[in-house]
C-alpha cells in the first residue's frame, strides 16, 4: 500500500494539511500522516500533485505495507507481520537513574523563630527552657520533622513517578507510549487488509486498542501511597545517628544574654533594674538542622530510589505481560474475521 | 517561553499557615500530605498547560513565517508583473485598475525587502513584525518586556486559583488555535491564486489586450487577497505582557468571514 510521509524539513505552513484529508497538523504545526491510511488508487494523481507543490519538499510517496500477495492470501502476510511484532514486543525496565530522587529538587521549607531576641523571661534558666521549647516546636519533634519528610516525598511523588501510577489514556501516562505503538501497528494493518479486500470485512472497532492497568494493582497502589514511605524511611533516625545532632547538641549552641529593665526606684531613691533574658542564635541552629536533614535524605537517596524502581518494574512487568495478551487476542480475532 | 509574562504569571503563590503546636496526628498528617499533593498537582497543571500554550503561539509563529518565506516572495515576483501589464498599458483604458491597493500592500512590500531578516517567534506572536524591521526597535521591545517581568516580580503577582490560571492558558491557545487555521486558510487561497495568476500572465504575456475580462479578474482577486493577507499577517494573538489582544478580535473575525466567502466563490 502507499502512503504519505512527512521527513523533518517540514516549515508547517499547513498548504498540504488544507489540501488533502491525507495529513493533520501535530502539537507542533507541522504535517503528520493521518495514522491508518492508505492512500486510494483515485486519490493518487492528486497526492502526487500535492507532494510536488510542497514548498520544502518536505513529502514523500512511500511504499508501505506488508502484504506479497492480493487478496486474502496478503493478509496472511499481514498477520504473520503481526505475529512478529506481538512478539518482538517488549516493555523496558527502568533503572534507579530513571527515577533519581535528588533533595536539591525539592528544598525544604526552613523553619524560622520570631522569638530570638525577645526580652521576656526573668531567668536564665527561663530563656533557656523557652528556647529548647521552640527549637522542639519547630524542628525535632515529630510535629515538625514529620510534615518535612512528607513535603519531600510528596514532590518526588508527583514529579518523578507520577506517570508510572497513571491508569488513564493520556498522554501523561508511561504506558501511553505502548498504546499507541500497538494502535499504529492496528491501524497500517486495518488500512491494508481494507486496500486487499475492502471495508467491510474487518469492522473498524477491530483497530482500538486501549489497555492500562487496574488502579488497585498492588505495585500501582504502592506507587500512588509513595509518600507514605517517608515516616518509615529512617531519614529522622539517621540524622539522630550523625555526629553532632542530638537534640542537646542543638541547643547546647544556643546563646544567652540579659538586658537590665529599669523597674522605679527603692526604698532610699535608689533606681532599680530587673534583668531581662533572651535567647539567640536559634535561627542559626535551625538552618544547621535543615542541613543534616538534607544530608539525611542523600544518605537514602539510594533505599528510596530502590523501592521506586522495584514497585515500577513489577507494574511494568505485568503490563508487559497484559499488553502481549491484549494484542494476542486482536490478531486471532483477526484471523477469525477473514476466515 | 516566547512571552514570559506568561511564565511568571503560572507562578502560584501558596502559603501554608501550618500551626506547629498542633499535635501531627496521623490523620492531621494525611490532610496536610493530601493538600500539598493538591498544590503540586495544581502547579503541574499550570506547567502543562503553559507548554501547551506555548506550542501553539510557536504554531503561529510557524505559519507567518511559511508565508513570509514561501508564498510572499512569489507574489513579489507576480506583483512586478502585474504591474508591468498595468504601467505598460497605462494610455489604454482597459489597465487593471489596482488603485489603493499599493499603500495597503506595503506591509507585503516591506516584509518582501527584509525578508532575509530572521523575525523572532515573539515577534510573530506580539504582531510586532511590522513594527520590528529596525533591529533597535525590536531591541527595545525586549527591554520593556523584561522590565515590565522585573516589576511583576516585585509585585509578587499571585494567582489564588490554579484553574483561573487555566483558563487564561486555555483562551490564550484557542486565540493562537483560532489565528493559525485562518492564516493555513489564507495561505492555500493565497497560493492557489498566485498559480492560476502566473499561468494566466504566462499565457497571455504583458498586453493587457489580450487579456479577457476573466483574465483581470484573476490578477485583481490575486491583489485583493494580497491586500487581505497583509492585513491578517501581523495580527497579534498576544501582546508583549502576554495578554490577549482584543482589538485583533475583530480582524480574524474578518478574515474568516473573507475566506468563507472566497471558498464559496470558487465553489461556484
Amino acid at each position: 500500500m502507499k502512503q504519505i510521509k512527512v521527513n523533518q524539513k517540514c516549515s508547517g505552513c499547513g498548504l498540504c494539511i488544507m489540501n488533502s484529508s491525507y495529513l493533520e497538523e501535530d502539537l507542533e504545526g507541522n504535517a503528520v500522516p493521518v495514522p491508518g491510511l492508505a492512500i486510494k488508487e483515485g486519490d493518487l494523481e492528486a497526492v502526487k500533485k500535492l507532494v510536488s507543490e510542497c514548498p520544502e519538499k518536505a513529502l514523500q510517496i512511500k511504499e508501505t505495507g506488508v502484504a506479497a500477495k492480493p487478496g486474502i492470501a496478503g493478509i496472511q502476510d499481514i498477520i504473520a507481520d503481526l505475529n512478529k511484532k506481538c512478539n518482538q514486543l517488549s516493555v523496558k525496565q527502568i533503572t534507579s537513574s530513571d527515577v533519581r530522587f535528588n533533595v536539591k529538587d525539592y528544598p525544604l521549607a526552613i523553619p524560622h523563630s520570631n522569638k530570638e531576641y525577645c526580652r521576656e523571661y526573668t531567668s536564665e534558666s527561663s530563656a533557656r527552657s523557652a528556647a529548647k521549647e521552640e527549637f522542639n516546636r519547630l524542628c525535632y519533634s515529630e510535629s515538625a520533622y514529620r510534615p518535612l519528610l512528607k513535603k519531600v516525598f510528596v514532590e518526588y511523588k508527583v514529579h518523578v513517578l507520577k506517570p508510572f501510577y497513571i491508569c488513564q489514556d493520556v498522554p501523561d501516562s508511561f504506558y501511553y507510549e505502548y498504546n499507541e505503538k500497538i494502535r499504529a501497528y492496528l491501524n497500517d494493518a486495518y488500512a491494508e487488509i481494507c486496500g486487499l479486500i475492502g471495508n467491510d470485512r474487518i469492522p473498524e472497532s477491530w483497530k482500538n486498542f486501549s489497555l492500562y492497568l487496574s488502579e488497585k494493582e498492588w505495585s500501582i497502589e504502592a506507587l500512588r501511597n509513595f509518600d507514605d514511605r517517608s515516616d518509615k524511611s529512617g531519614i529522622f533516625t539517621y540524622l539522630k545517628s550523625l555526629p553532632h545532632s542530638s537534640f542537646n547538641d542543638y541547643v547546647e549552641y544556643i546563646l544567652y544574654d540579659y538586658d537590665k529593665r529599669y523597674v522605679g526606684e527603692g526604698l532610699f531613691g535608689k533606681s532599680k533594674y530587673i534583668k531581662m533574658w533572651y535567647f539567640y542564635g536559634l535561627n542559626d541552629r535551625i538552618n544547621e538542622f535543615i542541613q543534616h536533614l538534607t544530608w539525611a535524605f542523600n544518605y537514602r537517596a539510594d533505599e528510596i530510589e530502590e523501592a521506586a524502581t522495584n514497585f515500577i518494574n513489577s507494574a511494568l512487568k505485568s503490563f508487559e505481560e497484559m499488553l502481549k495478551k491484549e494484542f494476542n487476542l486482536k490478531i486471532l480475532k483477526l484471523q477469525e474475521l477473514v476466515k | 517561553m516566547i512571552i514570559e509574562g506568561l511564565a511568571i504569571g503560572a507562578l502560584i503563590n501558596t502559603v501554608y499557615n501550618l500551626n506547629k503546636a498542633v499535635e501531627m496526628d496521623e490523620r492531621a498528617l494525611k490532610k496536610y500530605a493530601k493538600a500539598f499533593e493538591q498544590h503540586e498537582e495544581a502547579e503541574l497543571l499550570v506547567k502543562r498547560k503553559a507548554e501547551y500554550t506555548d506550542k501553539r503561539l510557536s504554531n503561529v509563529a510557524k505559519k507567518k513565517r511559511a508565508i513570509i518565506q514561501n508564498t510572499v516572495p512569489r507574489f513579489t515576483k507576480v506583483y512586478g508583473q502585474i504591474q508591468k501589464v498595468n504601467v505598460q498599458n497605462k494610455a489604454e483604458k482597459r489597465e487593471i485598475i489596482l488603485k489603493n491597493s499599493t499603500e495597503r500592500l506595503s506591509v507585503l512590500n516591506a516584509i518582501s525587502i527584509s525578508v532575509k531578516k530572521e523575525f523572532t517567534d515573539k515577534e510573530f506572536v506580539c504582531g510586532l513584525i511590522t513594527k520590528g524591521f529596525a533591529r533597535t526597535m525590536v531591541m527595545d521591545s525586549e527591554k520593556y518586556l523584561s522590565a515590565a517581568n522585573n516589576q511583576m516580580r516585585a509585585s509578587n503577582v499571585v494567582y489564588s486559583q490554579a484553574q483561573s490560571i487555566g483558563e487564561i492558558y486555555d483562551a490564550i491557545a484557542g486565540r493562537a488555535d483560532r489565528i493559525a487555521k485562518l492564516l493555513m486558510a489564507m495561505n492555500a487561497l493565497f497560493v492557489k491564486s498566485i498559480t492560476e495568476t502566473e499561468r494566466v500572465i504566462t499565457t497571455n504575456g504583458l498586453d493587457v489586450r489580450r487579456y479577457s475580462e476573466y483574465d483581470k479578474g484573476i490578477l485583481m482577486t490575486c491583489v485583493n487577497i494580497a491586500v487581505a493577507m497583509s492585513d491578517i499577517i501581523d495580527v497579534p494573538v498576544v501582546d508583549e505582557d502576554g495578554v490577549l489582544c482584543d482589538s485583533a478580535l475583530k480582524m480574524i473575525e474578518t478574515g474568516e468571514q473573507y475566506i468563507k466567502q472566497m471558498n464559496s466563490l470558487i465553489e461556484s
